[in-house]
């Protein structure tokens, strides 16, 4: 029997010949991350009743989350800082003059069993929520350097805690009235806040895009038929996003809180009445020497991502400048003017390979949207129930969408962003076929809500929806 | 998953009828792509690339893509031919273009591997110096500086590379480096931060674990180790350095059959021959000489087959021998010609055992304080040098070394760890 194992040992050995015998410390060096990798940034008028003169803001991050990541599941990171970033003042020139800040706390309850979360859970102080995560809200105004407010309470006193995950209809029962409803705080400036797990609202037929923009019949796009339809207009389309789940961090804001004189803006063309945003993810830089003298370990933050409009680095930044890209500030977005003046999505692909007839560069139009990328909001123009949208904002005559009203949940980014690529906000571009691209996917796989924070309630583990075959759709949520 | 192959498989049919299909590709790189890819497998993410490179041989950017997936796989694995399928890739690559960016950063990754450290160390600066911005080549030089023994500009290495990005790879190594310097308590709060910024790749976050877990264990932390260890375990099922890991602090327990069980598990994955040595002390304990002397046999089998292949370098080897005081000419042999590519404060420790087993005890004595230099809290060091102490007369010395290495962790090595606290009794009378 020893001779057996030792043989085989010895075979094993040979794989294992050489320098490995003696390992050194391979530290990794895939520069991947992930609980700072922000996916989308939303910011539009509340629509839900008693809070119309508010603005919502959302950040999505940690973006494919399988529903049924047992046992950790998801959370936010506590070495990240996540800011939302808003610009109101200089002509909207991408530097901030307000910031929230969130940073969040994890607390490990006494946990006899191995998974994060074991319930039931039927409240959010239910102490099986064994990973009890909360946070802190900072509001920054940078224009007079000071720290307006710091809360980690709401009005009534409770901690701003996370809403824990949906895990299914024993372990989380009635998951948005019992946890994903009670995790929205009221803050003792009248702000409300949310954190937690939500369905991924971005919709995308990720899977025909790679194959080349090879969108399913009867889909429309660069093979035929316009892309007009409202809602799932094309049942070949797959949502490539659709039954994961993201982590939101989403705040509601008194619309006179986020103007530069404090007033709610009535006249569109009151210069008060435009503000742009964005949101970044920062982590601490850490000393690497340590000196007694100096205990801290932890110094200054470092911003790592940044998002404003949605798809500017997919369709306008070179993979290579993408990391840099997300160390830079938006103030000094005109150095990648020549980049997005001429992007090669445009004169590679849409004209290039699919020959479409497209405005000749510089696009200033494009510039007009994305330098600097943030994402400008008209606060006069009131928000619209989900119903009564159109996903294709402007370009739908909705002034209230993206990319001059802001940016919903519902908005079809992907359809706007094809055709604004395509050039249908320049003049004499605004025709066929260019008008009329599109992914084929025109709605979220499952409705999205009419009251904050928007983002529809998370796919339950139970359901995993990736594993039925159905790859999202008609699957219910909310249990 | 498998459908997102089938994808690109698909697109590789349909090409043919595309003008520019791999721009195409490039189109919609980030958000989509990179998010799909990080969901894969490694496994996965190998026969995908193996797939585009089939497609579009002469694209150095899948080429590039496949040989870091096949150094992502040699590092779950240890199997050195992963290593070399990547080299050829980014080798032939590189003789086609010479300047390419990608397979110059993966070169000194994967001399690193081979511990070629100068050459490292001379890759990395040119990086540096062409693209400043890129905290992976701050990352690898830090590295093979570490190596070198070249502390204070790793130090610098590594400041600039987490001040350029502060994510799991430069946490990591600002944390190894706060231990090697002496700071064991911000080593682990740095290395907690490693593992909450975390990563797509499970077992980089399996890593993190298991350092975090040595970190408690040479302080002296035993249950918060094994519980880092169970954690690795969790995050990158069958992780072989996590296994050792809980074998390390189930023998410190005084658990010897299930630190049996656990060395056996990193063994059957990867024989590294400091399992072996483990084994071989655990059997002595448990009262099993027939299965001690088989892992004897396997350390000795480690030896004649590294000397086949032409290696004569392997500190850990010297280090099964020093420790069971036999073939220790041979000991000293392996690590003086180590010392010549790696002049780190670990090799001067294995010189400084093996010198001393051998008894040049002065020349121990200077190796040992090269070893000390920069109050690493390892346990073994301290506990080497109060020996050397010891045979060169100096007892109040020694006193003080076997003091600091049992306060650090006292059961630090099943075998060598009740030989430091005999020694201490003796040396207090």
């Amino acid at each position: 029997m020893r001779t057996f194992a030792l043989r085989a040992a010895a075979a094993s050995l040979l794989l294992v010949s050489g320098a490995f015998a003696a390992s050194h410390r391979n530290g990794p060096l895939l520069l991947e991350d992930q609980t700072a990798n922000l996916n989308d940034f939303y910011i539009f008028r509340s629509w839900e009743t008693g809070h119309t003169n508010s603005v919502v803001m959302s950040m999505s991050v940690q973006g494919f989350q399988n529903p049924d990541n047992g046992p950790s599941y998801y959370k936010f990171s506590s070495s990240v800082l996540y800011r939302f970033n808003i610009n109101n003042s200089r002509g909207l020139d991408g530097n901030p003059d307000m910031q929230i800040d969130f940073v969040f706390q994890d607390l490990l309850r006494p946990n006899p069993t191995f998974v994060s979360y074991f319930g039931p859970i039927m409240t959010i102080d239910d102490p099986s929520i064994f990973l009890y995560e909360t946070y802190t809200v900072v509001i920054r105004n940078l224009q007079t350097g000071t720290i307006v407010a710091a809360y980690n309470q709401d009005v009534n006193g409770h901690a701003l805690s996370v809403a824990p995950p949906n895990l299914g209809p024993v372990g989380t029962p009635n998951y948005e009235t019992n946890l994903g409803q009670p995790s929205i705080f009221t803050l003792p400036n009248g702000m409300r806040v949310f954190a937690g797990p939500r369905d991924d609202a971005f919709y995308f037929d990720s899977g025909a895009t790679f194959d080349h923009l090879d969108f399913r019949p009867p889909a429309p796009v660069l093979a035929g038929a316009a892309d007009t339809g409202q809602g799932a207009a094309y049942p070949n389309a797959v949502d490539g996003f659709a039954g994961y789940n993201i982590s939101l961090i989403a705040v509601e804001v008194p619309i006179n809180m986020l103007t530069a004189n404090g007033s709610i803006p009535t006249s569109s063309t009151d210069p008060n009445a435009t503000i742009g945003a964005w949101a970044a993810t920062l982590r601490q830089q850490v000393t690497v020497r340590p000196s007694p003298s100096d205990p801290l370990y932890f110094g200054e933050y470092v911003q790592v991502d940044r998002v404003g409009n949605p798809l500017t680095v997919e369709l306008l930044i070179p993979l290579p400048m993408k990391d840099y890209w997300n160390r830079s500030d938006p103030s000094g977005d005109q150095q990648f003017a020549s980049l997005i003046a001429d992007p090669f999505f445009v004169s590679g692909i849409l004209s290039g390979v699919f020959k479409l007839n497209v405005p000749p560069a510089p696009r200033n139009d494009l510039l007009g949207v994305f330098v600097p990328d943030i994402t400008r909001i008209n606060l006069t123009t009131p928000g619209i129930p989900n119903a009564q949208q159109s996903r294709l904002g402007p370009l739908g005559g909705d002034n209230a969408g993206w990319p001059f009203g802001g940016r919903r949940p519902g908005d079809d980014v992907v359809d706007i962003g094809l055709r604004a690529a395509a050039g249908v906000l320049v003049s004499g571009f605004d025709v066929a076929p260019n008008n009329e691209l599109g992914d084929g996917v025109n709605s979220n796989d499952i409705p999205l809500l009419d009251r904050f924070p928007f983002h529809a309630p998370p796919h339950a583990g139970f359901l995993h929806s990736q594993e039925n075959g159905t790859n999202g759709r008609g699957t219910p949520t909310g249990q | 998953m498998p459908k997102l192959i089938y994808f690109f498989l698909f697109a590789g049919l349909v090409s043919a009828q595309v003008a520019e299909p791999d721009r195409l590709m490039q189109a919609f790189p980030d958000r989509a792509m990179a998010d799909q890819v990080a969901r894969m497998k490694t496994d996965e993410r190998i026969k995908m690339y193996e797939a585009l490179v089939k497609y579009k041989p002469e694209d150095f950017h899948y080429q590039n893509l496949l040989a870091a997936t096949f150094i992502q796989k040699m590092r779950e694995t240890m199997d050195p031919a992963y290593l070399d399928r990547a080299s050829r890739i980014v080798d032939s690559v590189l003789a086609a273009e010479g300047a390419n960016y990608e397979a110059l950063r993966l070169r000194s990754q994967i001399e690193l591997e081979r511990h070629n450290f100068t050459k490292v160390a001379e890759y990395s600066r040119e990086l540096t110096a062409t693209s400043p911005d890129d905290p992976w080549n701050w990352g690898t030089l830090g590295d093979s500086l570490m190596e070198l023994g070249q502390y204070d500009k790793a130090a610098d290495a590594y400041q600039r590379m987490v001040s350029l990005r502060p994510d799991l790879s430069s946490y990591n190594r600002a944390s190894y480096y706060r231990f090697v310097a002496g700071d064991a308590p911000g080593a682990i709060e740095v290395m907690k931060k490693a593992i909450d910024a975390g990563s797509r790749s499970a077992e980089n976050v399996a890593w993190c674990f298991v350092d975090l877990g040595n970190l408690y264990f040479k302080t002296g932390r035993v249950s918060d180790a094994e519980q880092a260890y169970r954690s690795a375990l969790r995050s990158f099922e069958g992780y072989y350095p996590a296994h050792a890991g809980l074998g390390r602090a189930y023998a410190a327990e005084g658990k010897i059959a299930d630190a049996i069980e656990s060395y056996k598990r990193a063994q059957a994955a990867v024989p590294l021959v400091e399992y072996a040595a483990a084994l071989q002390d655990l059997y002595t304990l448990a009262g099993k000489p027939e299965e001690a002397r088989g892992q004897g046999e396997m350390v000795d089998m480690i030896d004649k087959m590294e000397q086949a292949s032409g290696l004569n370098v392997n500190r850990n080897l010297a280090m099964a021998y020093a420790d069971h005081d036999r073939n220790l000419e041979r000991a000293l042999e392996l690590v003086q010609k180590e010392l010549g590519g790696r002049r780190d404060i670990y090799t001067y420790d294995a010189l400084a055992w093996t010198l001393y087993k051998n008894k040049k005890y002065a020349e121990a004595d200077k190796a040992k304080e090269k070893a000390l230099e920069l109050g690493t809290p390892e346990p073994a060091f301290f506990y080497h040098a109060a020996l050397i102490e010891r045979a060169l007369g100096r007892r109040d010395q020694a006193r003080q070394h076997l003091e600091r290495a049992l306060a650090l962790n006292a059961h630090f090595d099943p075998r060598q760890s009740p030989l430091a606290e005999a020694a201490w009794k003796e040396i207090r009378q």
